[in-house]
């Protein structure tokens, strides 16, 4: 598929998806004018574009839908909860012809557009009958109230004698709106020729506003007699995007009546500024130019004001695999560096370190910019699930309402994309499981609808991301029946609640008496705990009985360069993230075998669990004299890890393990070292487990 | 309004309240101003409020002096008075007039 077309498609998906969030929003508030013009001017776009790329049953079926949308922007027909369902089935029709091709000619198609037409045909003639169009009673919508009017006043020139000041009328005017305000002087006077009593001075005024015509008039009540009055229209907010460039200075000066058509196309035609041409030509008098000069100024102005948002978000499309090869150099930009600062420390040569410590510097920035880059909102997943929300609560027969907070934390590209399926997988359950149907709610003395809340937020090097239901909660006692009965825990297993709450990522595990076609095989939460893992991030449950649940995901915020602290075992090298450090303290020999004999360590008067490495890689070899524990905090616990030396803080470049390896416990994948030998970056959490498993 | 001559220059001092009602005699003082000399300075420090008239008479009495190859220029101004006034008549261009050979307009910038 040649570039076009890949193009269009990429936009295709994302003006799909913002369909899908603005036909969402639009069944909240059906009157929304502006989401309406959001709808039709996505299908516009996709129609436009299909067309324009060969897409042409894209194009077609699109074609309806828009002009179904059409006519609610006139207001002919109104929004529907079956037209909402309506165009939601379409836009999936449409990402199915994206994806698998197809002429828009099979049943399903046909029957949409049917329904389309058939909605478009029969609100029309409902609408005539009662006779009640929306547009005329008040106005065609709401969001095109501002106009930008041209007003030229002219007064006599006995206006003073009168005892009107147009200054004070121009000052009533600018109080209307923004307002250029342009006054032609031209016909100013000599001295010797010069009335002191009168009015020589006339006005181009240049006024947004969302007050009418007679409201303009209105200031003018009182010399009405006394000046030539012209008022039109020149700007309708949501003009701009018919004609990009406002209109040429010859066509304001024509529409005002300045100059006429034939006279300019006399001038034009040498190589010059129009305005300059008119001037030395004296076809037109300078202030008159630069009336309408100052016209195009203050439309662009208004313009600007309209859509900031767009100017803002000025973007440039990048396949993303180009991003990633990006981010595999600076890992190996990074890994360099790493070895300059090595070789620089160790030659003793001041101003090849000061070169080094810049390198660093300006490393470290590139680093941090380039994931800048891969850096998406995750707002975009949220707003998939209002859709994923809407549709399972409909066929699972519950009213169930999605929340969400903190759109626009920002997670790495890879995170976000490998994030989908077990959020899904949550959602889900939460939905099905978790909120109860209305009766039971009723019953139990809760709302009617259901709640399920979606939030994300940064803590740290992390981002948290929680999915909160006010659901039935889980009973600690049950999931224990369950998994004995299963043979997961031993009868007689000591578990806390939290214990019991975590059996439900373990797999072969359903809580579901009844397993339904939404979640409940008993595969869902155990493959959401491992790609959760392979992120290297960590699930949270808290629940309370009656109240509800909420699940916690801590994700890292990036997979591929992290902040590392290097430590050294005999002659191995490990990476511990950094971000779980808490602090570094040493062991005498006598300490640390206290210590290891009872897997538990002593400091500042606080127990701790600890673990030595040297132990659990089973190196071999005489441990120092004296021995360095890194505290680290996982999952809220401190725990000590013994090694032999702290070597101190490393821009780690992680790189996976090949699948050789990949069954491989305790270790999360490896880094190349400055001099160019390998470490390895522990899994400190699956670390845990395993010595308290064994333990 | 008073008419005060330094050796090549004259000087005019304009106060109070300049408007139609007083247009006749400030057009005589500048013409008396401008007729004698070749450099006019009109002070508006003491000026408190300004109209369209004092404005139109400025400009009138500018574009006779730069005709006649003569200079007017303005002083006082940073009262804001001025400036008040030429915003909210619209005494704002990009160029100066036809009148204006030097470009020396006295309604070209200082707004913003």
């Amino acid at each position: 598929m040649d570039v076009h077309a890949e193009a269009f498609k990429e936009e295709a998906y994302e003006l799909l998806a913002e369909l899908e969030t603005s036909l969402l929003e639009l069944e909240e508030r059906p009157d929304d004018s502006e989401v309406v013009g959001r709808v039709f001017r996505a299908m516009h776009t996709i129609k436009g574009s299909g067309a324009m790329f060969g897409f042409d049953a894209v194009s077609e079926f699109t074609h309806e839908v828009e002009t179904a949308f059409d006519r609610v922007r006139e207001g002919f027909i109104q929004v529907t909860p079956e037209l909402i369902s309506l165009t939601l089935q379409a836009r999936d029709k449409i990402l199915d012809l994206l994806d698998n091709g197809g002429d828009g000619q099979d049943a399903e198609a046909r029957q949409i557009v049917k329904d389309f037409q058939r909605i478009c045909c029969c609100r029309e003639s409902c609408q005539t009958e009662t006779s009640a169009p929306k547009t005329t009673g008040s106005g065609p919508s709401p969001a095109s109230g501002s106009r930008t009017y041209r007003i030229r006043f002219k007064p006599v020139p006995s206006l003073f004698v009168s005892g009107s000041n147009p200054l004070l009328l121009l000052a009533e005017l600018q109080e209307m709106g923004e307002s250029t305000v342009i006054a032609h002087l031209d016909t100013i006077p000599m001295l010797d020729e010069y009335v002191p009593e009168e009015c020589y001075t006339f006005w181009d005024i240049i006024l947004t506003t969302d007050k009418d015509e007679n409201g303009i008039r209105d200031v003018f009540i009182f010399v009405e007699d006394l000046c030539e009055l012209r008022i039109d229209v020149i700007y309708e907010e949501g003009d701009f995007e018919e004609h990009e460039e406002y209109k040429r200075l010859g066509e304001i000066l024509i529409e005002r009546g300045d100059i006429s058509a034939e006279a300019l196309n006399e001038i034009i035609g040498q190589q010059q500024r129009l305005g300059e041409k008119l001037v030395q030509s004296r076809t037109v008098e300078q202030s008159r130019i630069d009336a309408a000069l100052l016209e195009q100024e203050h439309i662009k102005k208004i313009r600007e004001k309209a859509q900031p948002k767009a100017k803002a978000a000025s973007s440039i499309r990048v396949d993303s695999t180009r991003l990633d090869n990006l981010v595999d150099l600076v890992g190996e930009l990074v890994t360099v560096q790493a070895r300059l600062t090595q070789k620089a420390d160790g030659a003793q040569d001041p101003d090849l370190l000061l070169i080094a410590e810049e390198v660093e510097r300006l490393t470290t920035e590139l680093r941090d910019n380039t994931m800048s880059i891969r850096m998406l909102p995750i707002g975009s997943t949220f707003s998939k699930f209002r859709r994923l929300v809407r549709d399972l609560s409909r066929d699972l027969g519950k009213e169930i309402e999605m929340t969400t907070e903190g759109a626009e934390t920002e997670l790495d590209k890879t995170v976000i994309d490998q994030l989908n399926d077990p959020l899904v997988h949550i959602i889900r359950n939460s939905l099905d499981h978790g909120i109860e149907s209305p009766q039971a709610r009723l019953a139990a003395g809760k709302g009617k609808g259901g709640t399920v809340h979606l939030s994300a937020r940064h803590s740290g090097a992390f981002v948290l991301i929680e999915i909160r239901d006010d659901g039935a909660g889980l009973d600690p006692e049950k999931l224990r029946a369950k998994a004995v009965s299963k043979g997961l825990i031993a009868a007689d297993a000591d578990l806390s609640k939290e214990e019991c709450y975590a059996l439900i990522l373990a797999a072969g595990f359903s809580t579901a008496e009844k397993v339904t076609d939404v979640s409940g095989r008993g595969v869902g939460m155990d493959v959401v705990k491992r790609s959760i893992d392979n992120l290297r991030g960590e699930i949270g449950i808290h629940s309370e009985l009656g109240v509800g649940t909420t699940i916690t995901l801590k994700l890292p915020l990036t997979l591929a360069i992290i902040d590392g602290l290097l430590v050294k075992i005999s002659a191995d090298f490990f990476v511990i993230p950094l971000s779980m450090v808490d602090e570094c303290i040493e062991l005498t020999r006598e300490e640390a075998f206290l210590a290891k004999k009872r897997s538990m360590m002593t400091f500042r008067n606080d127990i701790f669990s600890y673990i030595n490495l040297r132990d659990s890689f089973a190196i071999s070899g005489e441990p120092p004299a004296i021995e360095r524990v890194v505290l680290a905090n996982v999952k809220g616990e401190r725990i000590g890890f013994g090694v032999d030396q702290v070597i101190g803080q490393h821009q780690t470049v992680i790189k996976t393990l090949s699948n050789v390896y990949k069954d491989v416990s305790g270790i999360s994948g490896a880094t190349i070292l400055g001099d160019g030998t390998v470490a390895l970056v522990l899994d400190v959490n699956q670390l845990v487990q395993d010595n308290t498993h064994g333990a | 309004m008073q008419m005060i001559t330094q050796g090549e220059k004259v000087q005019v001092l304009l106060d109070g309240d300049l408007s139609v009602a007083n247009a006749a005699e400030m057009k005589d003082v500048l013409l008396a101003a401008l007729s004698g000399t070749d450099l006019v300075e009109v002070d508006l420090a003491k000026v408190t409020h300004m109209d369209l008239a004092a404005l139109q008479l400025i400009c009138s009495a500018h574009r006779t002096a730069m005709t006649s190859g003569k200079d007017l220029i303005l002083t006082g101004t940073s009262s804001g008075v001025l400036l008040q006034t030429r915003k909210s008549a619209g005494f704002i261009r990009h160029q100066g007039c036809i009148y204006n050979p030097t470009k020396s307009c006295l309604w070209v910038g200082g707004v913003k």
